[in-house]
């Protein structure tokens, strides 16, 4: 478990849907606020952890997407595109310095958001109907 | 550049051309569902001994449709096929089908008996003498 100091507030403005398909690019919006502290915006990622309910939680996959959030607003955005079926918990965290991808060690996590359960489910096929040749004639270019 | 149409038909009705004329098939359909992509597709085709919808010329064309919740979208697009020589006869029809959809493809009716072909009709023009002399 990553060590964790609370001085980031970390609010989510577009969280993600509780359902949505592989494949599929979702947006997280919010702002990260630092208490008492003057300086550069901390690293946001959201940190995704795949559930599988055959595994124990600490050999989960877990992934790291970025965001960048904006000087003095602090707003940021993370695109997070599932490619698997299944269920997925997704925290926004900061961090005072970008995490090595793949992440190694236990990097400090300044703040955190409230989780977000997100469902991958497969994509229901589309319906079409009345498929129809309406008409035809002779071009010329 | 222009494109000039010439006897727009809707079916059931009869369109005649020559080979290397280009007919435009315009079709449409109602969609329900996710944002999908996939192609249009149009053929020209005849009865045969063997395939009662030979096809003799095809062509598509991609489209795509964005996420569509009931009551879903309506969907109007075409493609163009060249008629390819060595055929005549009042005995071609058309169909389309979407490809390349998830699942299984969807066809139109086959709209049989309804592109007649003629052979290109050779023309003469401008005859005239230009000169004459004694020999």
């Amino acid at each position: 478990m990553p060590e964790h100091l609370d001085i980031v507030k970390i609010e989510i403005t577009t969280p993600l849907p509780e359902e949505g398909y592989p494949d599929t690019t979702y947006k997280i919006e919010g702002s990260v606020k630092m208490f008492d502290a003057v300086g550069a915006p901390p690293f946001v990622y959201a940190q995704v952890q795949k559930k599988e309910w055959y595994k124990p939680e600490v050999v989960e996959e877990v992934t790291y997407e970025r965001g960048f959030p904006i000087p003095v607003t602090g707003k940021f955005t993370i695109e997070w595109r599932p490619d698997k079926l299944g269920t997925y918990e997704v925290t926004v965290v900061a961090t005072p310095a970008p995490l090595p991808l793949p992440v190694i060690g236990v990097p400090p996590i300044t703040g955190e958001s409230d989780m977000m359960k997100f469902s991958a489910v497969e994509k229901p096929a589309g319906e079409y109907s009345n498929l129809k040749i309406t008409s035809y004639e002779k071009v010329t270019v | 550049m222009v494109t000039k149409r010439v006897g727009l038909v809707a079916p059931p009705g009869v369109l005649t051309v020559s080979p290397g004329d280009v007919i435009r098939v315009t079709s449409e359909f109602d969609y329900t569902g996710p944002a999908v992509s996939g192609k249009i597709y149009s053929a020209l085709y005849h009865p045969t001994f063997l395939d009662p919808h030979d096809e003799i010329a095809r062509n598509s064309k991609d489209f795509s449709i964005t996420d569509s919740p009931p009551p879903g979208k309506h969907f109007t697009g075409y493609v163009d096929l060249t008629v390819p020589e060595g055929y005549s006869g009042s005995d071609f029809g058309l169909y389309t089908k979407l490809i390349g959809i998830p699942g299984a493809d969807i066809f139109s009716p086959y709209y049989d008996n309804i592109i007649e072909i003629v052979g290109a009709v050779p023309e003469f023009s401008n005859l005239v003498i230009t000169s004459y002399v004694k020999r």
